[in-house]
């Protein structure tokens, strides 16, 4: 029983910011939600006049105003107009005015790494998003690192003492962005027989750092710089001329501007790690972007995702003219 | 007879005490006024310029005006900052309630200032500059109006006070 304390504290250490972060009825409803199903969170669902639904262990649950749970509708909080009213104020500390750009693009960062995308009524200036209005969906999204979520992969992305220019591709919510943050922390702390070198983060969702007012609140490494909220192309260019990077990391890439920014860092003689949407390996050959990247064979290292043993099951990894599959069976 | 001028002298400065004290809810309504304009106008800044969080600029400004709209702005923003989730509109229109009588305010100012609290931190950048510009205008409207009044009543009462006292203490002689 002891014993356990600590742990129980530990896995549900997420709760304070979101919590701090919802009304008094639904913060009471989901603290009261069962251990288990708590410690494996996933997703709060807010919608107004709907039920209050969570995502954990893969499904969706209902959840009542005493914090249980269930898959019937009717016994579930309705959520009210004054709950999403209050939500977007506390989210944005009173402040919505300072979220100007956040809210254009549907999501913030809370302390703690934690997002919390929302959905309501765009409106336009000239075809661009000036701001959101009506405010009534918003989906906070727990984020939790996953120390040594690198470890599988980390003996194939080296030759010797150098780090091989890799892509990650996986379908969504497959763990690709805790992957990268491990491997961030991994090349910058270094282990047994590497000495770790500087890292260069462009969070341009701001999920790898889940940084809060510029802090990193992940452990993305003690050698890694964080340039956050910042288009990954533009990103890339300001990280070589500023902060002198061995290694960049980003996430979901997929412009055509993207592509020059890449060259441009291999030119610098810089490493690159990055992820994109893609199921397989044929998936992001049919796709005009991804397929001019791979052919172009800069990446040394293709990794794919996927679920066959669990979330975050390292499927294949290919070689950079990908028929060579380095992997004889999927790891998790 | 040394009683009589006594008891009239009482009655004067009382009569005259009072005056005053009438007197002094115009002066400290204009003076109100005139603070909570300039408030609103660091706040106008603040938002603009520094995207600061609302409560920790409230604080901020409130603590560096002082006096009555010091008191609002502070409480508003303390109560903001203990987390205790009311919305911003809740919790300033209460802070009003509870400082309604410090600050001399009249229904109208009242009114003026609970409508820009339902507006305060619920919008955008631009929203929000505009509301307070359009607050800043009605307030100093009710300013001009404050001042005439004053103008009016203040003289008035100091001397209805001093002149009732003496009336009186004659008439009482």
């Amino acid at each position: 029983m002891l014993d356990s304390l600590p742990k129980k504290e530990s896995a549900l250490h997420w709760q304070q910011p979101i919590l701090n972060a919802l009304p008094n009825t639904i913060q009471e409803a989901i603290r009261k939600l069962p251990f288990t199903i708590a410690r494996d969170l996933e997703e709060i669902r807010i919608r107004e006049n709907r039920p209050l639904m969570i995502h954990s262990h893969g499904r969706d649950y209902f959840v009542t105003k005493d914090g249980n749970i269930g898959s019937c509708a009717e016994a579930a909080y309705y959520i009210s107009a004054d709950d999403t009213n209050q939500i977007l104020q506390l989210v944005s500390n009173y402040s919505i005015y300072a979220f100007d750009e956040e809210i254009r693009n549907g999501y913030l960062t809370l302390r703690g790494g934690h997002r919390v995308g929302m959905a309501g009524k765009t409106v336009l200036e000239n075809g661009q998003i000036r701001t959101m209005k009506y405010i009534k969906s918003f989906n906070f999204r727990i984020s939790r690192e996953v120390i040594g979520a690198a470890d599988k992969i980390m003996p194939y992305l080296f030759s010797g003492q150098n780090i091989l220019h890799t892509l990650i591709l996986s379908p969504p919510q497959m763990g690709k962005t805790t992957l990268l943050r491990d491997i961030s922390r991994k090349v910058s702390d270094g282990f047994t027989g590497f000495q770790g070198v500087k890292v260069g983060i462009v969070d341009e969702r701001s999920e790898i750092a889940g940084c809060w007012q510029g802090l990193p609140q992940k452990s993305v490494g003690m050698k890694t710089d964080v340039l956050d909220g910042c288009p990954k192309a533009t990103g890339i260019m300001m990280m070589i001329r500023s902060m002198s990077p061995r290694v960049i990391i980003t996430d979901e890439i997929g412009r055509t501007e993207d592509a020059a920014a890449i060259q441009e860092a291999l030119n610098a003689g810089i490493c690159i790690i990055a992820s994109a949407h893609a199921s397989d390996i044929q998936d992001a050959l049919a796709r005009p972007f991804l397929s001019r990247l791979l052919e172009s064979r800069i990446f040394e290292r293709i990794a794919v995702l996927g679920n066959s043993l669990g979330v975050g099951t390292l499927e294949k990894i290919y070689t950079s003219d990908f028929s060579t599959q380095l992997l004889s069976k999927p790891v998790r | 007879m040394i009683i009589k001028i006594i008891n009239s002298c009482v009655i004067i400065l009382f009569s005259t005490l009072i005056g005053l004290e009438l007197a002094k809810k115009y002066i400290v309504r204009t003076r109100e006024l005139s603070a909570i304009q300039g408030a609103l106008s660091r706040l106008e800044t603040e938002i603009l310029h520094y995207a600061s969080s609302l409560p920790e600029a409230l604080v901020r400004i409130g603590k560096s005006v002082g006096g009555g709209t010091g008191k609002l702005f502070c409480l508003t923003g303390q109560t903001l900052l203990d987390k205790k989730k009311y919305t911003v509109a809740e919790t300033w229109s209460s802070s009003l309630e509870q400082l309604k009588t410090t600050l001399c305010l009249e229904q109208e100012d009242i009114d003026i200032l609970k409508r820009f609290g339902d507006q305060l931190g619920s919008s955008d950048k631009e929203g929000q500059v505009r509301f307070i510009r359009l607050t800043l205008l009605q307030l100093h409207e009710e300013e001009k109006k404050a001042r005439a009044i004053r103008e009016k009543y203040n003289k008035m009462y100091q001397s209805l006070g001093l002149l009732g006292g003496i009336a009186l203490a004659i008439l009482l002689l």
